[in-house]
């Protein structure tokens, strides 16, 4: 028998206004909230159904809504450009921080004293120096600064004030305060005495012997922008030598030379730049005066957040699935462009057993379903170089799927049939979570399991820069990427596959070695014909790939950049990623 | 979870309920009067209210695709579409082809969420079996001995009870590694604890009963007492909690599997399916509103089941 029958106050629980009332004063029964509950389960698929079938088919082509006021006002110049990321940045030290999101907000404060020119990888345009040139074999560079560069606390960044972030930097390669990122610089410059201040706005690097790739470094977007050393010198601790200027809580004042300055930090939630009125390259009124960076983990969210007009510019960090929509939508603009970041799968050379294994492995990939499915044509074969980087052998050696040669090899390389291996990958990335089951399923066909297991990221970094036997690592350490720190393929393959580079030393995590690419690295590192590097890398590479499989490359990454589509100015390079120009990008008038 | 848990009987005065009937030394003291009230209780629970009928029938099919989920299922749960039909496969919505539509993969939905079926019964009997038998162990030897055997395991049993059982259950799995089966383990240990309570409570009532101290006067050894008169006298409220404590296994197994510490790839499990489905939000809406869906729909079905039967097999619920 029906309770609420009998009971008219209970009967009115049916109503949805009245079971909430009844909920908020304890009127309801458990037994009348699971009735509700079960109505409420069984009524949303038809619901959900309903309005799926009822969509306008257009509507995702549509304009979403975009509040004219929603993005930084001016239109005649100036407002605020709001850039939503995915996550927190760990570290904005530029001569510490090593990763591109802190790259991204690092080079809108800081500068080095050149950068790429546009989307080119081999020329340069000027930074924080106007002029720069080298004597005939490249031993010796001397830069021209910008005679009226300042930093953000108004003292002057002149030849002595370079030479000294300089010296800081080449502090940090070694102990006690160490910083990896710190090489970029001393592959070059080894003591702050090979650094010579010629005036107050000339400064002359003597490298010693010649270094064709010096002025590649010095417009990297890593560890090599200038700081102030007033503001390092007072923040100096005997704890502290060097004076980590990690966190946000104590942005510092006055550090850097760069357009904008910070001016606000609110952990998980934003950073704040604001024009610096003072920077050299003045300002003619139509740029932004405020950047912010906004912290948004969720996909979903950062993509209303664009579609909504609450954001100016989204990063890499989407699915490749929210691109289709976004594509279609008219008031975003989605930039697509090559990269030199490669993807590959680290495998554990010693559990792996032989080359013809990992050859075996290599073939029962599935490159195919992979760019098409997980990456949604964001990706496209290459070996463990990029096209976009010299050096790249255009010839190099691709594994195409193969299952049933997969078998032979793997059966002929010491693997035993049935046999299940350890597959990671980071936690939470849906690409990667692709690869990985695709992965799977074309070893299930041929009689192999793969386990696979997601590793918070943390984790997953432990692993590979750890020092943790290879028999305690997994078989495959899946979603791994790199791109070079500047346009040299030595910089790409040196810490992921030398001897060096393995046990912490660097990435090499599948402890892979071989004996001619360890000569070949050596000769690449002090090269100084470009015809020379060419060969030596076409040879490294066919290692890599044919030889002696390492990895399993998956290929180059296409990344884009989501902007709105009043914004102009953006200009991608292939070596900084996710970077935006700041600087130089403006809200279209209208 | 374990906040939200309904124990049934868990007060030591709570009237122990007639299940099998209990005879010592050939003493029937089961009554018919109890047997009416059964029989009147289960007539009403099936056929009296609608949405245990509702339950029935949810659980019933819930069961029926864990069992035999290959027959039903049309596709292959786990292997994806073929590479030259991936791009056309992935993603699509709900069509004649794929009822509930396809995953990134190209995989069947409705064969995934029938598969998945199957975890969440093979996580729930294997989570409930092990909580069962550790908790009624404890429970049972810590009532019936009562003294410091009964402090010492009840002081124990605090000790796992004073954790919020999910932060207790994250804490293990994520010590233990991330898998189902050390989900399993994990939730275990966060389940017996309630089971452990429930049947001590039990047996400290039913072993102050009529036909115990008979028993122990005609000579019974402790062990035949509890074994034979005492546990089987407090089985039928241990089942209703299990039944109500189905859906909550089920529910946190999917929590655990959403945060990434339960179930992996390739599996089928709910959980794992709505983690995975987010990043699709709000774009392919049949990834993560169908497996929503059969969990909610699940945990209900059991939640009602569990609150008819406890109705049902309540000697007093009949004169409510």
């Amino acid at each position: 028998m029906d309770r609420n029958a009998e009971d008219p106050e209970r009967r009115g629980t049916t109503n949805v206004a009245s079971l909430f009332a009844a909920a908020m004063t304890g009127r309801l029964s458990r037994r009348e909230a699971l009735h509700a509950g079960l109505r409420l389960g069984l009524a949303t698929p038809v619901v959900v159904a309903l309005m799926a079938a009822a969509k306008d088919p257009t509507a995702s082509a549509a304009p979403v809504g975009r509040p004219s006021t929603a993005r930084g006002v001016a239109q005649d110049g100036g407002g605020t450009f709001t850039v939503a990321v995915i996550s927190d940045i760990d570290d904005l030290d530029p001569n510490y921080a090593y990763d591109n999101e802190a790259s991204m907000v690092l080079l809108g404060a800081y500068e080095m004293l050149i950068q790429y020119k546009g989307a080119a990888t081999d020329e340069f345009e000027p930074m924080l120096a106007q002029t720069w040139e080298n004597n005939e074999d490249g031993s010796v560079y001397t830069f021209g600064l910008a005679p009226n560069a300042t930093f953000h606390d108004g003292s002057p960044c002149d030849a002595e004030a370079v030479k000294a972030a300089f010296g800081r930097i080449i502090a940090l390669a070694g102990p006690p305060d160490s910083a990896a990122v710190a090489a970029v610089l001393t592959r070059f410059v080894q003591s702050p005495d090979q650094i010579e201040v010629v005036d107050p706005v000339t400064i002359r690097f003597n490298l010693g012997r010649p270094q064709p790739l010096f002025l590649a470094a010095m417009a990297s977007s890593y560890g090599v922008f200038i700081t102030n050393p007033r503001v390092i010198e007072e923040n100096r601790t005997e704890d502290d030598p060097q004076a980590h200027l990690a966190l946000q809580e104590t942005i510092p004042e006055g550090a850097g030379t760069g357009p904008y300055r910070f001016v606000e930090y609110a952990v998980g939630e934003r950073l704040v730049l604001t024009k610096y009125d003072g920077y050299h390259g003045g300002w003619t009124g139509d740029e932004f005066t405020d950047i912010v960076i906004r912290i948004v983990p969720e996909n979903s969210t950062r993509r209303l957040l664009i579609e909504r007009g609450e954001a100016d510019a989204l990063t890499f960090n989407l699915t490749p699935g929210d691109l289709e929509p976004l594509r279609a939508n008219p008031a975003v603009q989605v930039l697509e462009y090559d990269t030199t970041r490669t993807d590959w799968i680290i495998m554990n050379v010693p559990r792996l057993l032989s080359v013809e294994a990992r050859r075996g492995f290599s073939h029962a990939f599935p490159y195919q379903a992979v760019i098409e499915t997980a990456y949604r044509g964001l990706l496209k074969r290459s070996g463990p170089v990029a096209d976009t980087i010299r050096g790249a052998d255009p010839a190099v050696f691709f594994y195409q799927t193969d299952t049933a040669k997969a078998k032979e090899l793997l059966l002929a390389g010491g693997v035993a049939e049935g046999e299940t291996f350890e597959y990671v990958f980071p936690a939470g990335d849906e690409v990667q979570r692709t690869v990985a089951q695709l992965f799977q399923a074309n070893l299930a066909e041929i009689g192999f399991g793969l386990e696979v297991t997601e590793i918070e990221g943390a984790a997953l970094s432990d692993l590979v820069y750890g020092d943790l036997p290879a028999e305690e690592q997994p078989h495959f350490i899946g979603g791994w990427s790199w791109w070079p720190d500047y346009n040299d393929p030595w910089n790409q393959l040196y810490p992921n596959f030398t001897i060096a580079a393995q046990d912490g030393g660097g990435s090499n995590a599948g402890d892979w070695e071989n004996t001619r690419f360890e000569e070949l690295m050596t000769e690449a590192a002090t090269y100084t014909d470009e015809a020379r590097l060419t060969e030596i890398m076409a040879e490294a590479q066919n290692i890599l790939t044919e030889q002696d499989p390492a990895c399993i490359y998956l290929g180059q990454v296409r990344y884009y950049t989501v902007l709105g589509t009043d914004i102009q100015g953006f200009q991608h390079n292939p070596l900084y990623l996710d970077a935006f120009p700041f600087y130089k990008m403006r809200r279209a008038a209208g | 979870m374990s906040t939200e848990r309904t124990a049934v009987g868990a007060g030591v005065d709570a009237p122990p309920l007639p299940s099998s009937r209990p005879v010592v030394g050939g003493v029937a003291t089961g009554t018919n009067r109890e047997r009416t009230h059964l029989r009147r209780n289960l007539h009403r629970f099936l056929v009296g209210n609608r949405l245990n009928l509702v339950g029935v029938v949810i659980v019933g099919t819930f069961l029926v695709l864990s069992l035999a989920g290959e027959l039903i299922a049309p596709d292959d749960p786990y292997r994806p579409a073929p590479a030259v039909e991936l791009a056309t496969t992935a993603l699509q919505g709900p069509s004649w082809s794929h009822l509930l539509g396809t995953d990134e993969i190209g995989r069947d939905v409705f064969s995934r969420i029938i598969a998945g079926a199957r975890t969440s019964l093979q996580v729930a009997v294997v989570v409930l079996t092990f909580a069962v038998a550790i908790g009624t162990a404890v429970g049972a030897i810590s009532g019936y001995l009562g003294g410091l055997a009964d402090e010492l395991l009840m002081r124990l049993t605090d000790l796992f009870l004073a954790f919020p059982a999910l932060v207790l259950a994250v804490a293990v799995a994520a010590t233990l590694g991330r898998n189902l089966e050390n989900t399993m383990i994990a939730l275990s240990t966060v389940f017996w604890p309630w089971y452990a309570r429930l049947v001590r409570a039990q047996v400290l009532s039913i072993k102050e009963r009529e036909f115990v101290t008979a028993g122990r006067s005609i000579g019974l050894t402790p062990g035949r007492l509890l074994l034979r008169h005492i546990l089987p006298n407090a089985v039928s409220v241990v089942i209703v909690q299990v039944t109500l404590d189905v859906g909550y296994a089920i529910a946190a197994t999917s929590a655990l599997s959403f945060i990434g510490l339960g179930a992996q790839v390739p599996s089928a499990e709910w959980g794992k399916m709505l983690a995975d489905s987010r990043t699709y939000f709000p774009d392919s809406w049949w990834l993560f509103v169908f497996p929503g869906v059969a969990l909610t729909l699940t945990i209900f079905a059991f939640n009602v089941l569990g609150d008819g039967l406890q109705d049902a097999l309540d000697p007093r619920s009949g004169r409510r």
